[in-house]
């Protein structure tokens, strides 16, 4: 077993893809980078939608060829069913080459850790993180090492924290706040043999899944709580993103969890036609709180955060592996640049949390449940990130809020900058029905 | 879902009221049950229903469409000769002046009303609105079922109903009961035909009516270039007594209805498939009150000769805009209805058009005189739709002399 070194030039807290691509890119520039981990990899973990804008950081993490050859199920765009309108959007129309995947996530990260350690990242599972030391210019790291219950602690320069829904420094440091506009709960569970629903509306069998790519199903279900459906390689992944009343009432039936989520799923209209013929995976059933919040802070003097360690919104835009890269790459070079112009530290630090708030702000404000934010001003911060944004990106996160019935979310972004692509797309469809399995069969026979 | 008023119905009226609420920066929400586009019968606008398009900044794409321009309406009597002439004029400081409005493909039209109103941010479901939501005082929102199947409360501050003859309100037992109205012992048989013969130049557009006898009476409003709609109305009791089909009917009857009828239509080519409504004349009272109003045929339908019906839920869906817009300013917030003003407007609006029909179908000689001599003038703004006076107009007194509504004064026997 190797030994944890007492001393490295950055400690990345975290294996996600977040921690991953911060320290495999400093890794690549020459820093000695030590990366902890509570878990040992391949480890469980829900956000498997994935957007094509992961491809531009794949190739810099040098994880193109190891992703591409794992297989995941390209998916065609998306399909959402909100409030009796079904609509679709394919992402190829907005000009993306590569693909969307459908990601079983526990393999997706450990690829993506496994290329960071070939980089040169000194990687340590099963490692958990007690406290960080960010007072004075030398900072260090405690940790326990689950695998012989020992306790250390390594000095460096530098933290980035991508603990995820851990969030050791907020935690630590005190400045998490939830956010009382995003308040759900995820419930989720796999399926072996589900149908899918294909682009153009046709109700398809599992079996078809590598030949007529998939799409995203996410379906409505009253009171901003939705359910999401997503074909993977060996299975499907169905989830139950609960508003409180909701959730409420789902944690006071009676039966075993499994049950209850179970048939929850099979009486969402269209969700319940596509599970027809699907068998549920018995313990494939997962809980976590999906309550957004928010930090006050994302960056102080040596430490960045990252990923969702730094925030977590609602995850109806499928964007939290991309927010997730993003973050992990500004602190990268946050870290890179102040390393290098060590007098220019805490203008790196700001350009970072600045970039980084309004990225943030930006995907929080796409996901609200319309018409809800408590905090308006993060509109002026998000339009400064949407402004940078092409017109092809603008128009793909209006035909996004389109989808789910939250347009308005991007309106007064678009009353301060008529410029922003924020008004119409024509890049998603209306659907009036869907095609029903073997309807074609039917009619030809 | 919140939002600040939930519109049953996604017709013109309920996606008129959505953009004129819009305008005043209120945002609501549709339902809508159908699939659109969708077909509808009422293809004729009155011409203050056309100024109602050109206040909502829709003027633009109604001629875009090129849908047929009205400029008056043609009524012929049984023998098919010498029509009575409504021209449609507008009004202002000096007095009448030429003007036109629209005939409509309700399938086009409601369409076009309802992706205006969504790109302008109104939210949108698809689905049936179930029954109303009620605490102790006031009705606070729509319980819907999605197309998708479902189940969703739309919590709003107002409710507007917008239902049309289905009458959400009305059925939900929030307004008193839906009366019989006066001419509810009829049937309309309708379609579509292709290549009518129309008027030569300007009035090629025009509404023409056929009249053969009390409640029996043919409508010919050319939709495009090529298409018109057609349609019989007559006693449900005639219609049951000659025993035909709808189509077998309306075919026969256009040729027999009136000789100029006949003329119009020499070949008969159907190109819609023939519907019938019956007992479509309706009335309810107190269709207002704590968080809910309803609008045109949501609460009233009378009689579909003059083409008022599209005028009514356009114009009273403006006027709920405005009721609506002055409650969530506080006007009337403590008040047991605060849109008892706008059921009385609304009201007060039907009753003149009710007093032009009756005394349209019980005092034929008498009406056509008071069109073409006596009151000329007011009844031109009646036929338009400048049916919301501060004071009756002499026509309008005249026409409730006609009806034996009021006793004559010497004012207007005098007249």
């Amino acid at each position: 077993m190797e030994t944890i070194p007492g001393k490295a030039d950055v400690v990345v807290i975290g294996g996600g893809p977040a921690g991953s691509t911060a320290a495999n890119l400093l890794a690549h520039r020459g820093y000695h980078v030590v990366l902890l981990d509570q878990a040992r990899h391949p480890r469980l973990m829900v956000g498997e939608s994935i957007l094509p804008h992961i491809w531009k950081y794949m190739d810099q993490l040098g994880a193109a060829e190891d992703i591409e050859k794992a297989g995941f199920i390209k998916k065609a765009g998306g399909t959402a069913i909100w409030r009796g309108v079904i609509r679709q959007m394919r992402l190829a129309d907005f000009g993306f080459v590569r693909p969307s995947l459908h990601v079983e996530r526990a393999e997706f990260d450990e690829i993506l850790l496994r290329v960071a350690e070939r980089r040169g990242v000194q990687a340590f599972e099963e490692v958990v993180v007690r406290q960080v030391h960010v007072e004075g210019s030398e900072k260090s790291v405690s940790y326990a090492d689950r695998r012989s219950g020992q306790e250390g602690r390594i000095t460096c320069k530098f933290i980035v924290d991508a603990s995820g829904q851990g969030a050791v420094i907020a935690n630590q440091l005190g400045f998490r706040e939830f956010d009382k506009d995003l308040r759900f709960m995820s419930v989720w569970g796999y399926y072996e043999n589900s149908a899918y629903i294909a682009h153009g509306g046709s109700i398809c069998e599992w079996g078809k899944r590598r030949e007529i790519r998939p799409t995203t199903v996410q379906a409505g279900i009253g009171d901003w709580g939705w359910c999401w459906h997503i074909v993977q390689k060996e299975s499907t992944s169905v989830g139950l993103v609960l508003a409180p009343a909701q959730a409420a009432e789902f944690k006071s039936g009676g039966d075993k969890l499994e049950e209850r989520f179970d048939r929850a799923c099979r009486r969402i209209p269209i969700i319940g036609d596509l599970l027809q013929e699907a068998r549920f995976i018995p313990g494939s059933v997962h809980a976590i709180r999906d309550f957004a919040y928010r930090p006050t802070q994302l960056a102080g003097d040596g430490w960045f955060l990252a990923g969702d360690a730094a925030a977590f919104v609602d995850p109806i835009n499928s964007a939290g592996v991309v927010t997730a890269l993003y973050t992990g790459y500004a602190a990268a070079s946050a870290v890179d640049e102040s390393f290098k112009k060590p007098a220019s530290r805490a203008y790196y630090t700001e350009v970072f949390s600045t970039l980084v708030r309004q990225r943030l702000s930006l995907f929080r404000i796409s996901a609200l449940p319309a018409g809800q934010n408590s905090f308006p001003e993060d509109n002026a911060l998000a339009l400064k990130c949407a402004q940078l944004d092409s017109r092809d990106e603008q128009e793909l996160l209006f035909a996004q809020t389109q989808l789910t019935d939250r347009p308005g979310n991007l309106a007064p972004m678009h009353a301060m900058d008529p410029r922003l692509n924020y008004t119409s797309s024509t890049r998603y469809q209306e659907v009036p029905a869907l095609i029903p399995l073997g309807a074609e069969l039917q009619a030809a026979g | 879902m919140k939002t600040d008023v939930a519109i049953v119905g996604g017709g013109p009226g309920g996606t008129a009221c959505a953009m004129f609420l819009e305008q005043a920066g209120i945002r609501s929400t549709i339902i809508e049950k159908a699939q659109f586009p969708r077909y509808h019968i009422g293809e004729s606008m009155t011409g203050e229903c056309g100024n109602c398009l050109r206040t909502l900044g829709l003027a633009d794409e109604m001629v875009r469409r090129a849908h047929p321009v009205k400029w008056g309406v043609s009524v012929y009597g049984p023998g098919g000769k010498n029509p009575f002439y409504v021209p449609v004029k507008g009004r202002g400081p000096d007095g009448l002046f030429e003007a036109s409005t629209w005939q409509v493909r309700r399938s086009d039209f409601d369409r076009m009303m309802l992706d205006a109103a969504r790109s302008r941010g109104v939210g949108f479901i698809h689905g049936e609105a179930v029954e109303p939501l009620r605490d102790a005082e006031s009705v606070t929102g729509v319980r819907v079922r999605t197309a998708t199947g479902v189940v969703e409360d739309v919590v709003s501050s107002v409710v507007i109903d917008a239902s049309g003859p289905s009458t959400f309100l009305s059925r939900s037992n929030l307004t008193s009961r839906k009366e019989r109205g006066n001419y509810d012992n009829q049937v309309a048989i309708f379609s579509q035909v292709s290549g009518g013969v129309r008027d030569a130049g300007k009035t090629a557009g025009d509404t023409l009516i056929f009249y053969q006898k009390k409640h029996h009476w043919a409508w010919f409003i050319p939709l495009d270039d090529e298409s018109v709609s057609i349609g019989v109305v007559v006693p449900t009791e005639y219609f049951a007594s000659r025993k035909e089909s709808k189509r077998d009917f309306l075919v026969r009857e256009l040729h027999e209805l009136n000789p100029e009828l006949k003329r119009r239509v020499p070949e008969i080519r159907l190109t819609e498939e023939v519907r019938a409504i019956s007992n479509y004349s309706y009335d309810t009272r107190h269709f207002t009150g704590k968080g809910y109003l309803a609008i045109g045929d949501s609460h009233r339908f009378i009689d579909p000769v003059f083409s008022f019906g599209l005028y009514f839920s356009i114009k009273e869906a403006e006027h709920a805009a405005a009721a609506t817009a002055a409650y969530f300013k506080g006007l009337g917030r403590d008040d047991d209805n605060p849109f008892l003003g706008y059921e009385q407007r609304s009201n007060a609006g039907m009753d003149v058009v009710q007093e032009l029909i009756d005394a349209f179908w019980n005092q034929p000689v008498a009406f056509a005189v008071m069109v073409h001599s006596r009151y000329t003038e007011d009844c031109i703004d009646m036929f338009a739709g400048r049916v919301y006076m501060d004071e009756p107009s002499p026509g309008l007194l005249a026409f409730r002399k006609v009806n034996g509504r009021i006793a004559p004064s010497p004012a207007i026997v005098g007249g």
